[in-house]
Parts: C-alpha cells; sequence; structure tokens
C-alpha cells in the first residue's frame, strides 16, 4: 500500500468517517489501527522496526520515572540509535545515490524519521512532570501515525500528543482546507517533480563524463527542484489528509528559494528536521562554546557547531560516505559564511548595494545547488562530475521543455509566499479558486494516465 | 550586568544596544522592536546563540534551547517577552 493506492484512500475514508462520527479516544484507537495497517502492508519488518523502536523508548521513559535515574534516558536513545544503524548496515535498500530506478523496497519505512521522534519524548520527558507523558497508546500512534510515517514532518511531541487528547471535530473549512492541500501536493510531486526527475538520464548519475557542461549543469538543477517538489508535494499531501482527519502537521517548506542566507535556507527547507538538529545538538553544542567564547567573533562558535550538526545530518541520510561528504561541505559552507558575516555584517539594502546583494545571493545558491553533487552522486562519480564539468565540452544544449518546470517552480513558490500555502488570500473570486483547484486536478489525473508514480525520494531515508 | 528585575523598557534597550554593537557593530543600524531580525536576514542561528548567552549573564535569565525559535527570537519585542517571561518563571519557582 502507498499513498496513490486504492487500499490507502479506503484507509483515509475509514479514518475521516471515523473523525465525524466517534469521540476523540475512539478515533485514536481507528487512526492507530489504520497506521500498523499500513506498517504491515510495506513489510513485516517495518512492523517489528517500529514496535522495537516504541518498546524502548516506551519502557525507557517508564524506568525513568520509576527508578529517578536519569541514565534510563541516555540508555533508552543508545539503544534506539543502535536499532536504527542496524536497520541501515544489515538491511539494504533505500536511497542509494539519487538514481531512483534503483530504489529497494527492502527498506525499513519511515525509521529515520520516527527514530527522531522517539528520541525527542525522551529528551522533553526530564523537563516535564509524569503527568504529561503519552500514554501506550498515545505514544505508539504519536511515532505510528500514518500520513506522516513515510517520511514525516518530524512531530515535536507535545503538539502533536496534545491535538491526540483534545481536538473539535474537523469542520468544513478545515475539511476543504486539506483537500486543496492535497490537489497542491499532487500537482507538486505527478506534475513538477516527477517530470524534473525522469527527465533526468540515467547517463548523469553513472558516466557524468559522456554529457556536456550545459546538460550536467541542467540535469543538476532539475534534481534539485525534482527533490524539492517531490518531498515538498508529500509533505503537503501528508498534511492534507491529517487536516481532513482533523489533525494539524507542521509545515516542512516555506519558500526556501528565497532564502537571504544559507542558514536562513535551512529554516526554509525541511523545517521539521532543522528544527529537530537545532534544538537537539546546535544549540546544545554552540551554547556551550559561546559560554566559553562569549566573542561573536571567535572562530570555534563559528566553526565546531556547523560542522558536527550537518555531518550528523549527513549521516542521517544514510550511511553511505558521499552523505559524510555533502553534510561537511555544507557545515563548511554555513561557517563560510558566518566568517563573512562577522567580518562584513549585514547592512540594510540600498539601491546602490542592490546588485552585491543579487551577486551574494547568486553565489550563495550556486554553492548550494554544486554541494548537491556529493548528496546524489558516490564520491568517484562526483569527481567524475566536477572535472567534467568544469573542462568538458559546453555543448550541445539539453533540449527538453520540461527545465520550464523550474522556473514554474519557482513562480509557483513566489505566488505561495504571498496569497499563501493554498493561495487562500488570492484576491480573485470563489469560482476562479474552484476553477483553479479543477484545472490542477484535470492536469494531476492526465499525468497519472501516462505514467506511473515515482516513489517518494525521502521514503527511502 | 542590568539592575535586578530590569522593566521590559530596559530589557529592550539593552537587547538593542547589544546586537547593533556587538553583533553588527554600527550602534546607529536601525532596529526598531519590531524589525524581523531572523527572517529579515539581520541575524542568524550563531547570534541567536550569542544573545541567548546574553540574556543569561546580563538578567540571570535562564533560556531553554526549544524557546530559541523564530516565534520568539525574531525581533527584540519576542526576545524581551521571552526574558520576561524566563524572569517571572524562575521568580515563581524560588
Amino acid at each position: 500500500m502507498n499513498l496513490f493506492s486504492i487500499e490507502f484512500l479506503l484507509l483515509v475514508m475509514i479514518c475521516r468517517l471515523a473523525a465525524v462520527a466517534l469521540s476523540t479516544s475512539l478515533q485514536n484507537y481507528v487512526f492507530l489501527g489504520a497506521s500498523l495497517l499500513f506498517c504491515l502492508s510495506h513489510s513485516p519488518l517495518t512492523l517489528a522496526f517500529l514496535f522495537g523502536t516504541f518498546l524502548i523508548a516506551y519502557f525507557s521513559l517508564r524506568l525513568y520515572r520509576r527508578t529517578k535515574g536519569k541514565w534510563a534516558l541516555p540508555l533508552g536513545i543508545l539503544l534506539i540509535l543502535a536499532t536504527w544503524i542496524a536497520s541501515r548496515v544489515l538491511i539494504s535498500g533505500g536511497v542509494t545515490g539519487m538514481d531512483l530506478t534503483n530504489m529497494d523496497a527492502g527498506f525499513v519505512l519511515g525509521l529515520s524519521f520516527y527514530m527522531l521522534q522517539a528520541i525527542s519524548v525522551l529528551l522533553k520527558s526530564v523537563k516535564h512532570e509524569s503527568d504529561q507523558d503519552p500514554t501506550f497508546m498515545e505514544f505508539l500512534l504519536f511515532l505510528a501515525f500514518f500520513p506522516k510515517l513515510t517520511a514525516g514532518p518530524i512531530e515535536p511531541p507535545g503538539k502533536f500528543i496534545r491535538q491526540l487528547r483534545a481536538r473539535p471535530r474537523p469542520a468544513a473549512a478545515e475539511t476543504v482546507e486539506g483537500f486543496r492541500l492535497v490537489i497542491q501536493g499532487l500537482f507538486r510531486k505527478f506534475m513538477l517533480g516527477d517530470s524534473l526527475l525522469r527527465t533526468i538520464p540515467k547517463e548523469f548519475f553513472i558516466q557524468p563524463g559522456g554529457l556536456s557542461q550545459t546538460e550536467l549543469a541542467a540535469w543538476l538543477l532539475a534534481l534539485l527542484f525534482g527533490i524539492y517538489n517531490d518531498f515538498l508535494g508529500y509533505t503537503q499531501i501528508a498534511r492534507g489528509i491529517s487536516r481532513i482527519l482533523g489533525l494539524k502537521l507542521s509545515r516542512n517548506f516555506r519558500s526556501p528559494f528565497f532564502s537571504r542566507s544559507i542558514s536562513d535556507a535551512w529554516l526554509r527547507w525541511h523545517i521539521t528536521l532543522s528544527q529537530w538538529l537545532r534544538e537537539y545538538l546546535f544549540f546544545p553544542i554552540s551554547r556551550f562554546l559561546a559560554r566559553r567564547f562569549p566573542n561573536p567573533r571567535h572562530i570555534v562558535p563559528m566553526l565546531i557547531p556547523p560542522l558536527a550538526v550537518m555531518s550528523i545530518s549527513g549521516l542521517w541520510h544514510g550511511f553511505q560516505r558521499h552523505f559524510l561528504i555533502w553534510g561537511f561541505v555544507m557545515g563548511l559552507l554555513i561557517f563560510l559564511e558566518r566568517l563573512a558575516r562577522s567580518i562584513h555584517p549585514p547592512r540594510p539594502v540600498t539601491k546602490t548595494g542592490r546588485p552585491w546583494h543579487w551577486a551574494k545571493s547568486t553565489i550563495r545558491w550556486s554553492a548550494l545547488v554544486l554541494s548537491l553533487i556529493p548528496f546524489a552522486l558516490p564520491a568517484g562519480t562526483s569527481l567524475e562530475f566536477v572535472q567534467s564539468l568544469l573542462g568538458g565540452n559546453p555543448l550541445p544544449f539539453p533540449d527538453t521543455p520540461v527545465l520550464l518546470f523550474i522556473p514554474l517552480t519557482l513562480l509557483w513558490d513566489g505566488m505561495q509566499k504571498r496569497w499563501g500555502e493554498t493561495f487562500e488570500t488570492l484576491p480573485v473570486p470563489r469560482t476562479a479558486g474552484f476553477l483553479l483547484q479543477g484545472v490542477l486536478i484535470l492536469l494531476i489525473f492526465l499525468q497519472s494516465l501516462t505514467a506511473t508514480p515515482i516513489p517518494f525520494i525521502y521514503g527511502g531515508f | 550586568m542590568t539592575a535586578p528585575n530590569p522593566s521590559p523598557h530596559e530589557i529592550r534597550v539593552a537587547l538593542k544596544r547589544y546586537i547593533c554593537e556587538e553583533i553588527l557593530k554600527d550602534p546607529q543600524y536601525p532596529i526598531g522592536d519590531d524589525t524581523r531580525l531572523i527572517t529579515g536576514g539581520i541575524i542568524d542561528s550563531f547570534n541567536i546563540t550569542h544573545i541567548s548567552v546574553f540574556m543569561e549573564n546580563e538578567f540571570n535569565a535562564l533560556i531553554n534551547d526549544e524557546n530559541l525559535n523564530p516565534e520568539n527570537m525574531d525581533t527584540i519585542s519576542g526576545m524581551a517577552l521571552l526574558v520576561e517571561n524566563a524572569l517571572s518563571s524562575g521568580a515563581d519557582s524560588q
């Protein structure tokens, strides 16, 4: 069962019926049953890992409350990490490089996502009393909730569990909003994401030396915008379905291509992972160092936290060497930008300073796009890619109209930035809004007739 | 260090002075109480770290890592409110 199957649609319909007809606690049991069924339909191994992670986290928390021994929490976290590492090392599959045609279905679905959520419950428990701890059922549903199981969003436990305890029945406006999110998500995924990812030739991933400079640059951009639309589309579908069921999930993207710095880009791209890393790794490390080196221009608090956090972020995506290299490069870029900002702090942008502002944006985005090379390709192929990009032939140009989906993505992002995620504040008559949704549904339908969807990339992490 | 029990105005003035002088190196930088500092690209996560340590040292306010998010730290007003809440919850627990 995947998010595009008839079985999944049936599951959502049953849960929607429960959401309008049953009490909150009964709804939760229906949602939990649906989530475990969804998990089992992927593979028994996925269900086993989900239960394993849950039981470790739940009983570590109970042990901590019973014995008052703080050792129970680090022990629980270590065991959860060991489970996650075991799944990474012992079970092949998932994304190995971005050659999507090679994604193996044998991987454990969503483990990297609910592993972080389980750890956050344990870390948060230190800060509050036991009466705020999730119950057995709440904790399991928090990890397993089926719309977000595949690839998040990585929810903060307090926000989600509060909704499990008390929430109003889904109102008509919320349901409409949920449908709009699903339609937007399907459009992003099917039309923009899949089209861009499909247009990239296999040679790009295996033998980039055979492609021209302009082709390499164009396919690299297609990959960036393809991944973006794929992941954003997934998140919107997950959030839309949850909204239809009466639960609100966090946003994962906020127009990242309009960011003002690399750090800002990470506040807008995969927001829930960035927030987790900031709260549990970046701030503890950087505040520890800032207390010892209070000068904001000291190099140690500028260098160590981004390198450590982004390298861990790389490993979170996979244990392959190229993910670690990507994380290290990203950490280095963040450090270099911080260093530049500490020497020349930002000033208000004036008319005369605008060209320099645009030049900085261009440099920043060129660096971010190039950093995708080690993310998407194994180390050896990355080297071949860079050599060809710097010293290959500029011609031929790639000749596919699908590349126009890149500026269309930027235009769509700009419109969402201005008029809201589902264009809810767009100043047009209501009928025009319905017409737009109708056109999107028609486009999605036509696309579904000609091509089967590519698996969600982040479902493989 | 600012006097014990600083007023909201004193907190805002001290925060503004620290950000302009120590972080932006421009005492005249035009920052209002509600100027968007993070989303406006003026400060970043590294600066937030140092501002939080300044809050601890200057006001003796203990700020949790979970509160260092753009909702709380995007404006001088938001930061000042965070300090006030930390001070009042500290006073409550004593």
